[in-house]
């Protein structure tokens, strides 16, 4: 059975070839998975996308320079990782105002109603919030699913490291869902009075 | 096991990465410590909820507007760069250099006598036959300066053909006996087309304009 590497590497030989068809493929295998994870990371829809399209013509004008010795997600990870840092950088530099950071800072977004889909948005936005490395690490691991020997080899750092961000990132959150988890527990066990929490 | 230790396995039982006896030590302690629990669920919350997050996917277009931006990066590799004004300005020095170290060659190279030969006999060549034929040669053809005796003073811009003196003959201008008529001048005085519709253009053998 071909493993998911090989099947990267045969679509590889045929792009580096200037087969199109490939290409295509290619596209669809991972375009989807690297619009979620880079949605998580910029939290903007159309920026995401649009740095998907550069990380794929990245891969198409550099489609000669690929090492095979690497796998072939790695190296399209960390290309549309690169850019999203370099997106996150120059929008730190640049700080606008948008409607989005006013009614984060000002109007409360309504959001009263209890259950999962609340829990939803507020983990959306505990995601956004969290510092970039730990955020990458998170995305890759909870989000994409990835195994922490993959994370490792797309950000080049230790396992431990990938770990431990990783861990940080969860207990980070943890804090910042307390109560709507508290909330949840407390329903989870059947009674309506919320539990306190230490 | 202790809390510390129990808390800092939470995250590992999440990825289901815990050894045997490890996961057995942490069950034993979440069985007796309410504490360490309710971590343990607020952790598995909200590794199921991450997983149940929504999934944003590209746009239907997604592929055809990728195509496009690879079309339009290829079309801007296929054309020839042009260079800039600067780059212009600094190639003339290199082309100057170029062309006199190759001058240099010829001048000073092992072929100098011959190439001063070869252009000595070019110029002798054009001076003898401008000598023999009393003017230019003109696409293969020779005129004199009798084509400009002909013309009349006030024709300002004529067109002179050169016809044999059979066809000038056969066409009656008698007058044409050097083989020469004019046509297709500015006078008022001559229409244009004096000569031209009798004389076959197959038979004009060369045109001078002046």
């Amino acid at each position: 059975m071909e493993t998911q590497k090989q099947i990267d590497h045969d679509l590889m030989r045929r792009i580096q070839r200037d087969d199109f068809t490939a290409f295509d493929k290619l596209v669809d295998r991972y375009k989807d998975r690297l619009v979620n994870v880079l949605f998580r990371m910029l939290n903007d829809r159309n920026e995401a996308e649009d740095l998907v399209q550069d990380t794929f013509l990245r891969v198409y004008k550099h489609r000669q320079d690929y090492d095979f010795t690497y796998c072939l997600s790695t190296w399209i990870y960390t290309i549309a990782l690169n850019l999203a840092k370099n997106e996150l950088r120059r929008k730190k530099k640049f700080k606008f105002f948008s409607i989005f950071d006013m009614q984060e800072n000002g109007v409360e977004l309504k959001d009263n109603k209890p259950g999962p889909q609340s829990l939803k948005m507020v983990l959306d936005k505990a995601i956004a919030k969290l510092p970039t490395k730990y955020k990458t690490a998170f995305v890759l691991r909870d989000v994409d699913q990835m195994s922490y020997d993959e994370v490792a080899q797309v950000l080049g750092v230790p396992l431990g490291t990938v770990k431990s961000r990783v861990n940080r990132a969860r207990a980070i959150l943890k804090d910042e869902l307390r109560p709507k988890l508290e909330e949840r527990r407390a329903l989870s066990k059947g009674s309506l009075v919320p539990v306190r929490t230490m | 096991m202790r809390c510390q230790k129990a808390l800092s396995c939470l995250s590992a039982q999440c990825d289901d990465t815990l050894s045997e006896q490890q996961r057995r030590e942490l069950a034993a302690h979440l069985e007796e410590c309410a504490s360490c629990r309710r971590e343990a669920f607020y952790f598995s919350e909200i590794k199921g909820q991450t997983g149940r997050l929504d999934n944003v996917r590209t746009r239907i277009d997604f592929n055809l507007r990728l195509k496009s931006r690879i079309n339009t990066w290829e079309a801007e590799q296929a054309r020839p760069v042009e260079p800039s004004l600067w780059q212009t300005l600094a190639g003339y020095p290199a082309r100057i250099g170029e062309f006199a170290h190759a001058l240099s060659g010829i001048l000073y190279g092992p072929r100098r006598y011959a190439l001063v030969g070869v252009a000595s006999l070019l110029l002798a060549a054009a001076v003898w036959t401008g000598y023999t034929t009393n003017g230019f040669i003109v696409g293969g053809q020779s005129y004199t300066s009798q084509v400009a005796e002909i013309a009349p003073v006030d024709m300002v811009t004529a067109r002179a053909y050169l016809v044999d003196q059979e066809s000038a003959a056969e066409a009656g201008f008698g007058y044409l006996a050097s083989g020469i008529s004019l046509v297709d001048h500015a006078s008022p005085r001559t229409e244009p087309n004096y000569v031209m519709p009798t004389v076959p253009a197959e038979q004009m053998s060369a045109q001078v304009i002046f």
